[in-house]
């Protein structure tokens, strides 16, 4: 196992350098060097975006937050404007991994992991995030995923940052549930987004990690959710909804079986949150 | 009795110590050296020009090696040799580093022309570089014969089950044609009789799982020949002793093993490992060898624990009075028998002296091979297992009687002053000592552990509320203090003209602080400091002999020792300065790192060392004493939890942990909690966490820690330890073990308190999320 590191000033000799066949680009590389190791890729070279500065910003404007490609998760959680228009995201962040990881690992890093386990993704799936590629395309967050660790990225292309639009919920809720509570990963993880109107749920956004190649947005559930009150009898319904929608696997963390009892009990959360509207 | 009464347990000490040293939370003399990052470990040794020593190993659970051709791997530039079973010698031993003869079976060789597990070594390449060595791995060609294997132990007796070890060289197994590595079996009394005199019995079968040690260090050593030809190993072990005997036995050479700091072994080091394959390299080769196993490596081909099952009964009369315990167990040591009798064994003889007053008694059972990675030693060494299904089954039965536990279990449990037919009965591989224990503060323990833990008051709270339920649990546990009329420690004390001591032991630092507690022993007996020791532990050609550090006994053997040198040491400085002032002994004592007389004159130690180097009676004062334990006093501990049931997902909370142990005196209080802290946690891991998944060839598919989860700090929220009042009156200033103890309760404190909580009796670990939630699913208990 011998390959070269290289770490371009710019993003012109980014790109250049990441054309090349068998280059890999690194983020934080929390996850491509877990891969190296475990033998599942063995790259020639590795191209590094961190010396890069005009990948390393976050701007802000009234509608939209847009993360460059080498902001650090710890970076994020530190960005005060951060948790307060996107407190599901900062609650996802909060999740991954241990400090040291955060301090490595970015968004973009996690986006183009496309787990279907991913934390970050999660959030970004709830917000209707896009993805700015460097040939200039913005892409949905659900189109860019294709399935466990693919995206529509084109060889040769990168990532220059993610873009979330702004908006208003009056309830967020994120959980992962794993056999132990930190540095784990999810056997079923659940995010959702609720804004109330007057009396029902005006809107409704839910998505749910590792219960099948990607994460999944139960956008049919949304739909009926609106104009519908919170209670135990709303919930009874989802709840068999959300079971007959997900389509997890068994694997060393846990069973379909389990899974789909998990994503249909973890609905009750919305009751026991004392959420009203 | 009624634990609900008000009532408090007399805590007068039983001694009239007043320690200066002892008992005193001093800062570990090698803390600071760790986390400066300081090069302490074996990995951190430089010896240049060595070669990089890496294993080929098996993908097969159970295979003969037909024949290796490693003609490629020679071929590359910087492959320095290639072994196989045919290069190094045919001598069956055993890697489990016990005294000598050892109580397990010897039917292991450095490499076989047989494999017994995935991760079984076939070759042993050495090369200049790590890359080079990978490489050189890649191309050895080998072909297998593959043979039908076991997986699953409770198969390991079936009647067309494969012979795992059919080789002639074998001794000591009881009965390998039918995979039966050992068996053992006693009883007092008549239990089927007892039993059915009994008024409430229970009959269960509980299982606990293989675990890994998942130490900090891997396993690693170095091998070479010093300047005048003699070997020297420099590895990460917890045994250097028995690593030289039993390299000696394999090659017939003598050798040098040095210990450094070692980062962590929890039983996973008493073992000989790596030492073999770096020194059949440097035999070979003549050139210096260095072995640094990988995560992967230490996970899957080092020791596990034994996962074990046991069929339990127990019975007890109307009035509480338990009567009778039998116990039919099943062990599984993988493909070598590596502490198998022994670990079994414990199972029972640190667990059933608990409770004495039972008129019958049977423990039995058979510890069987399988094609699975080798279980060894580790930290409780049976004792765990053997308490899940002991103390689960008396929770059950104090059930059953409308009892409180707490109760049931501290009515029936051993007293100062007391004894137990089975300490006699069963030791460690062969029979045990008779003994009569001499301190025992369980009452302290459970009555005050009560109070602390708000047992009762808890107990009256409502379990389920909303898609939560709590429970509330208590466990008994005792360990021993070291393998008695076994175990043997030696220490050595040099004084220096600087005032400073050179204590040099052969017992074996592995993070457990011993260094530290042996020196604050030593500066109580010599009544000087700390810092006034240099502490050397451990080089075969320089410390005196040591068994090495397992068995809950480097505070009580090697403490016992140390405590007796640094006597004689007293001894021997005040006889100098008798001579130096004329004074009689009787009218000099020794204070604060001088000699005082009662005419008011002092001589410091430095000044008595420096008369006797250069101008007075010129003689430099060392002395060396051992310790061999004639008993093994138990420490006890009794736990309180409380745990918390997700309803919807099945995940199991530990909120609050109480530990109230009876160790004696805690040499150091603060290393000394460190200690229970950490046994309960590796303990947590075992009974929610940590698992090992096989594929269906036999592989290890938890073989890192992305996959095998030990407890995080999120998972071990409050644990609280308290130690009693307690003097152990053969302990070296009263002081009996508290490593091993606190891996007992954990398992059945949790189980407990989720049969407490949702009246669910879990019989298995670990208790994964997934299996309890079905379970609660069954009872409706879920939305």
């Amino acid at each position: 196992m011998s390959y070269s590191f290289i770490s371009p000033r710019d993003e012109k000799e980014l790109k250049e350098e990441i054309s090349a066949p068998g280059s890999f680009t690194m983020s934080g590389g929390t996850d491509l060097l877990v891969k190296i190791r475990m033998g599942k890729i063995s790259p020639q070279k590795i191209v590094s975006t961190s010396k890069i500065s005009t990948l390393h910003f976050i701007d802000e404007n009234d509608d939209e937050i847009v993360i460059g490609s080498t902001i650090t998760h710890a970076e994020l959680l530190e960005y005060k404007p951060l948790r307060e228009a996107f407190p599901v995201l900062f609650d996802a962040i909060y999740t991954i991994g241990s400090p040291q990881i955060r301090n490595r690992g970015t968004l973009v890093g996690n986006v183009m992991n496309a787990s279907p386990a991913g934390d970050g993704l999660l959030a970004l799936y709830l917000l209707d995030a896009k993805i700015e590629i460097s040939n200039g395309d913005a892409v949905n967050i659900d189109e860019f995923v294709v399935s466990p660790g693919r995206t529509i990225l084109p060889k040769g292309e990168y990532v220059k940052s993610i873009h979330i639009p702004k908006s208003k919920w009056d309830h967020h809720y994120f959980e992962k549930v794993g056999q132990r509570n930190s540095m784990t990963i999810s056997i079923v993880s659940i995010g959702w987004l609720i804004k109330c109107g007057s009396e029902a749920i005006e809107n409704l956004r839910i998505a749910f990690g590792s219960v099948a190649p990607t994460i999944l947005r139960l956008k049919d559930v949304e739909k009926f959710s609106k104009g519908k009150k919170i209670d135990e009898k709303f919930v009874h319904v989802v709840s068999d909804m959300v079971k007959e929608r997900v389509n997890p696997i068994d694997d060393v963390r846990g069973s379909a079986q389990y899974r789909k009892k998990l994503c249909s009990n973890l609905m009750y959360r919305m009751v026991e949150e004392g959420i009203k509207c | 009795m009624n634990v609900r009464e008000e009532r408090s347990v007399a805590t007068s000490l039983s001694s009239d110590k007043n320690f200066d040293v002892v008992n005193t939370s001093v800062e570990k003399i090698d803390g600071y050296a760790l986390v400066k990052g300081k090069p302490v470990f074996t990995d951190d040794f430089d010896v240049p020009d060595s070669l990089i020593v890496k294993i080929l190993r098996s993908p097969h659970a159970h295979a003969i090696v037909k024949n290796v051709d490693a003609s490629k791997a020679l071929e590359l530039s910087g492959v320095a040799c290639v072994l196989t079973y045919k290069d190094v010698p045919r001598i069956a031993f055993t890697r489990a580093g016990q005294g000598y003869p050892e109580p397990s079976p010897y039917d292991t060789f450095v490499l076989d022309k047989k494999v017994r597990y995935v991760g079984d070594a076939v070759a042993i390449v050495a090369a200049e570089s790590e890359e080079i060595a990978r490489k050189a791995l890649k191309l050895i060609k080998v072909e297998y014969d593959v043979l039908d294997n076991i997986i699953d132990y409770e198969h390991a007796m079936d009647e067309n089950a494969p012979i795992i070890h059919d080789e002639s060289e074998i001794s000591g197994a009881y009965d390998p044609k039918h995979n039966i590595a050992s068996h053992y079996e006693m009883h007092f009394g008549d239990v089927d009789e007892e039993l059915s005199k009994c008024d409430v019995t229970t009959e269960k079968t509980f299982y606990t799982p293989n675990q890994s040690h998942a130490m900090m260090e891997p396993h690693a050593a170095i091998s070479y020949f010093d300047a005048n030809g003699r070997l020297t190993i420099i590895t990460s072990t917890q045994v250097p002793y028995h690593v030289r005997r039993i390299i000696k036995r394999i090659f017939g050479v003598e050798s040098r093993v040095i210990k450094p700091r070692i980062g962590g072994g929890f039983g996973g080091k008493q073992a000989v490992h790596v030492e073999a394959y770096v020194t059949a390299v440097t035999l070979k080769t003549g050139r210096p060898a260095r072995c640094i196993y990988t995560r992967k490596e230490t996970m899957t081909a080092s020791n596990t624990r034994h996962a074990m099952r046991f069929k339990i009964r127990v019975g007890a009369d109307k009035d509480a009075n338990l009567r009778v315990i039998d116990m039919q167990g099943l062990s599984n040591t993988g493909a070598y028998g590596e502490h198998a009798l022994t670990t079994f064994m414990v199972a029972g003889s640190k667990t059933l002296p608990l409770y004495n007053k039972v008129n019958a008694v049977r423990f039995m059972g058979d510890i069987v091979y399988t094609n699975t990675e080798s279980a060894g030693a580790f930290r409780g060494y049976g004792a765990p297992q053997g308490a899940f299904a002991l103390d689960c089954a008396l929770d059950e039965l104090a059930h059953k009687l409308g009892m409180d536990p707490v109760e049931f279990k501290l009515k029936n449990s051993i007293r100062e002053g007391e004894t137990s037919p089975v300490f006699k009965v069963m030791g460690e591989g062969r029979e045990g000592v008779e003994q009569i224990v001499g301190s025992c503060k369980i009452e302290e323990c459970a009555i005050e552990g009560a109070k602390l833990f708000n047992w009762h008051e808890k107990r009256e709270r409502q379990r389920i509320e909303g898609t939560k339920a709590h429970g509330y649990g208590v466990a008994f546990a005792m360990q021993g203090s070291s393998i008695p009329a076994i175990d043997m420690g030696g220490a050595t004390i040099k004084m220096n003209d600087d005032g400073t001591f050179n204590l040099m032991i052969g017992a074996t630092d592995l993070g457990t602080g011993s260094d530290t507690i042996l020196a604050q022993i030593a500066a109580e007996a010599l009544h000087t400091s700390v810092g006034k020791f240099v502490v050397y532990s451990s080089d075969t050609d320089v410390t005196p002999f040591d068994k090495g550090a397992y068995a809950s006994s480097t505070t009580y053997v090697s403490g016992n020792a140390t405590k007796r040198a640094a006597e004689r040491m007293a001894r021997e400085i005040l006889k100098a300065a008798s001579e130096i002032t004329g004074e009689s002994v009787e009218k000099l004592h020794l204070e604060n790192g001088k000699v005082i007389s009662k005419s008011g004159k002092s001589l410091t130690y430095s000044e008595i060392q420096t008369q006797l180097f250069y101008t007075f009676k010129q003689r430099q004062l060392e002395v060396t004493e051992s310790f061999v334990s004639e008993v093994s006093p138990p420490p006890y501990m009794v736990t309180f939890a409380e745990i918390e049931i997700d309803l919807e997902t099945g995940k199991v909370d530990v909120m609050s942990m109480l530990n109230y142990v009876d160790c004696g005196t805690p040499i150091n209080p603060l290393l000394a909690r460190g200690q229970v802290e950490g046994a309960s946690s590796q303990g947590i891991g075992m009974a929610l966490y940590e698992e090992h998944i096989f594929d269906k060839n036999g592989r290890m598919v938890t073989d890192d820690f992305f996959t095998y989860k030990v407890p995080s700090r999120d998972d071990i929220k409050k644990i609280t330890v308290k130690f009693a009042d307690s003097y152990e009156p053969t302990g070296p200033f009263g002081a009996k073990s508290v490593s091993e103890i606190g891996l007992d309760t954990p398992g059945p404190v949790i189980a407990n308190a989720i049969f407490d909580a949702v009246g669910i009796r879990v019989n298995r670990l670990p208790i994964k999320s997934e299996d309890l939630y079905f379970k609660l699913n069954e009872r409706g208990l879920t939305p």
